[in-house]
């Protein structure tokens, strides 16, 4: 029943399986505050998107459909956008910065190419949910390693005693590609051995 | 071949046009609410850096990296002024707001409303351990940075020396400008 929920969230997570995404992953994992936002604010434009796209998906003609759905995803973050930043000043503080990195997400593109453009509404709305749970998953483990070990802060609040010294370029940009790679390969490595003890 | 090309351009017309409505809708809908917002951010910044605000009127701006000044009154009397300035520091401009009471020539605040320095270094110069240092300095000197800051001297965030000049620079600019135009050769 809620088999396309969850197979976002581990099997098909869109970060570490599909490698989709990778660009906003890099710019919004050097603390975790970002990272939670931007997965919040990413899981409503996909969510959005989806309904959307599985709505209107059968007056679409094929040769035209992914101009279609960007205009479509690029209005729908527009309008957002501006909404949020009239009526909810407070969460707009706080996700505003992300909220033009989503149109350039491609996460959202490759789930209605992929799933909402041949699947009906509730399976769309599933889908959305549960690769914004796996997405907001996979910045929250790497953000979690680049702020602890980068700034020994964890939310903003110190973790470690003042005498720890901050490897600060895990908060740097370089920093993102390199703890992106070690984490990469250890998804990798684990999803290895399952595939090898379950044959 | 035709009727299949104008069924592909009528669908992408239509979808454009049901777009663009929505989105001029919402801008409609949310533009008074958003200026009306952004005006009371720039109030609040004037509050920060100027304690004592009271009616602004513009000033005339010198050019240079001063980009704004405004001058208060209080009671129909100056009480001070408020500059923008944007130095250079390590990763572009910075945008600084400077409040400087007058007749007495103080700094009442500053305020680093842009930047994009170093994380963990230079970004540090938007924390009040570095911006609240500079309220209540004297400015009938240019003020100075320092690593080991004594008197009326700016402590240097560790490691970002360039940063911690830059905005000093920003403020020496708007006491320059002060001390040349507002307070009468009495500096």
């Amino acid at each position: 029943m809620l088999k396309e929920l969850t197979k976002g969230i581990i099997k098909e997570n869109p970060l570490f399986v599909q490698l989709l995404g990778v660009c906003p992953s890099l710019a919004t994992t050097g603390s975790l505050t970002n990272a939670l936002g931007m997965g919040a604010a990413f899981t409503m434009v996909l969510i959005g998107s989806n309904l959307i796209i599985s709505a209107i998906k059968s007056f679409i003609p094929e040769q035209v459909r992914i101009p279609s759905y960007i205009v479509v995803i690029a209005s729908l973050v527009t309008v957002i956008e501006m909404l949020m930043e009239a009526f909810v000043p407070d969460i707009y503080a706080a996700l505003g910065i992300f909220i033009p990195l989503i149109v350039v997400n491609c996460i959202i593109l490759g789930r209605a190419e992929a799933f909402a453009s041949k699947h009906g509404l509730w399976s769309s709305l599933q889908d959305a949910v549960g690769m914004g749970i796996g997405f907001t998953l996979a910045l929250a483990i790497i953000a979690t390693f680049r702020e602890l070990l980068g700034t020994g802060k964890l939310f903003g609040i110190p973790v470690f005693g003042s005498g720890y010294q901050p490897i600060l370029i895990l908060i740097l940009p370089a920093g993102a590609f390199i703890t992106m790679g070690f984490v990469f390969a250890a998804v990798n490595y684990l999803r290895q051995r399952n595939e090898v003890r379950h044959g | 071949m035709s009727k299949f090309i104008s069924k592909l351009t009528f669908t992408l017309l239509i979808l454009c046009t049901i777009c663009t409505t929505l989105v001029a809708g919402a801008y409609n809908l949310t533009k008074d609410t958003i200026a009306a917002r952004a005006a009371a951010d720039v109030k609040e910044s004037y509050k920060q850096v100027f304690p004592q605000l009271g009616d602004l009127t513009q000033e005339k701006i010198p050019g240079g990296i001063i980009q704004d000044i405004k001058c208060s009154k209080e009671g129909g009397k100056v009480n001070g002024y408020i500059y923008t300035v944007t130095p250079s520091g390590y990763g572009g401009e910075l945008t600084v707001m400077v409040g400087i009471s007058s007749p007495d020539a103080k700094l009442t605040g500053i305020k680093v409303l842009k930047q994009n320095e170093t994380p963990g270094l230079g970004a540090k110069s938007t924390e009040p351990q570095f911006s609240g240092q500079f309220a209540g300095k004297n400015l009938k000197d240019p003020l100075k940075v320092s690593k080991q800051a004594k008197g009326e001297e700016i402590q240097a965030i560790t490691a970002a020396t360039i940063t911690s000049r830059a905005v000093v620079k920003g403020v020496n600019a708007a006491r320059d400008h002060y001390m040349k135009t507002y307070s009468q050769g009495k500096g």
